[in-house]
């Protein structure tokens, strides 16, 4: 009865060819000799069939679609952001220069712009730190097998 | 390696199998096609990560069964329910070819899968659906052979169970 609990325990195994040759053997021998660990193995085979053979609705021309993986192409899209960055930098600070030197514009005027774009920019700066962080702890970034 | 990752034979090869696993996991159509979306796009990004003769496969599935469950655990906090049977058939209707026997089989077969814990129906899924390796589903479940020995062997012994009708 022993003998039948350690061979049974292997039949899933033996099943799927994951055993080594010598357990493979144990197994073929006492299932010839063993009416139940025999019949157990042929229904095990059975259901482990039954699944392989389990049916899945064919996928609908949208979802193959929906299916395909996203790219991010990394090259042009930094390079993207870098001439953004660039010409984006020179025409706040020619911007800035033009408000600052303009003598029709009121300085409290000024001053109220200066802390409405100063504040922005730093709440778009946070944002920034705040995707920052987010990235490090991305759960795929170190998955290794 | 590098033709293993031309973007069209990596969709080539896994977009229908992990349709059909996560069809199975999560039992609805456009659900899955996202899951497996995600997977694949987290396996192009970052496929320099992948060692030399490395099977990505079980990268694959792990990314892929992953996001699955968050899809699962998200539904359960939503209230949602899990798996409708009726959302996927066991058998399909018009193949002649199945008998009314092994069709009535398929769909007990199919429900007692579907009632089984998530632990043991997702390996019996990955083994006997999918055809991974012992070493394959130990890396996508992230547990050791032995128990991936153990814990198949449970769930094939719980489904005879309550399969013995029809067996």
């Amino acid at each position: 009865m022993d003998h039948c609990r350690t061979i049974e325990e292997m039949l899933s195994a033996y099943l799927d060819g994951e055993l080594t040759q010598q357990d493979r053997q144990r197994v073929e021998v006492h299932a010839d000799s063993c009416g139940a660990c025999g019949k157990t193995l042929a229904e095990l085979k059975r259901v482990s069939a039954g699944i392989g053979g389990l049916h899945t609705p064919e996928p609908t021309p949208e979802q193959w679609s929906r299916m395909m993986p996203i790219v991010v192409t990394k090259t042009s899209r930094g390079l993207g952001w870098l001439l953004a960055l660039i010409g984006g930098a020179i025409l706040a600070g020619y911007a800035i220069y033009e408000f600052a030197t303009d003598d029709t514009v009121d300085a409290l005027v000024k001053i109220a712009v200066a802390g409405v774009v100063g504040g922005s920019a730093l709440l778009l700066l946070s944002v920034i730190l705040d995707r920052l962080r987010a990235r490090k702890t991305d759960r795929y970034k170190d998955v290794e097998l | 390696m590098e033709a293993e990752f031309d973007l069209d034979a990596l969709a080539e090869r896994f977009q229908r199998k992990g349709f059909a696993l996560a069809m199975h996991l999560l039992g609805n159509a456009d659900d899955a096609a996202d899951a497996v979306q995600e997977g694949l796009s987290v396996l192009w990004s970052r496929r320099k990560n992948l060692r030399p003769g490395q099977d990505p496969a079980a990268w694959f599935f792990r990314v892929l069964r992953n996001h699955c469950i968050d899809q699962l655990r998200k539904r359960r906090h939503r209230g949602g329910g899990s798996v409708e049977v009726e959302d996927l058939p066991a058998a399909p209707a018009d193949r002649p070819d199945i008998g009314a026997e092994r069709r009535e089989f398929n769909v007990r077969l199919f429900q007692e899968l579907e009632r089984l814990d998530l632990p043991h129906r997702e390996i019996l899924l990955l083994r006997d659906f999918q055809d991974l390796s012992y070493s394959q589903i130990a890396a996508v479940l992230g547990i050791s052979q032995g128990t991936v020995m153990s814990r198949l062997h449970r769930a094939r012994m719980l489904l005879r169970e309550r399969l013995k009708d029809f067996l």
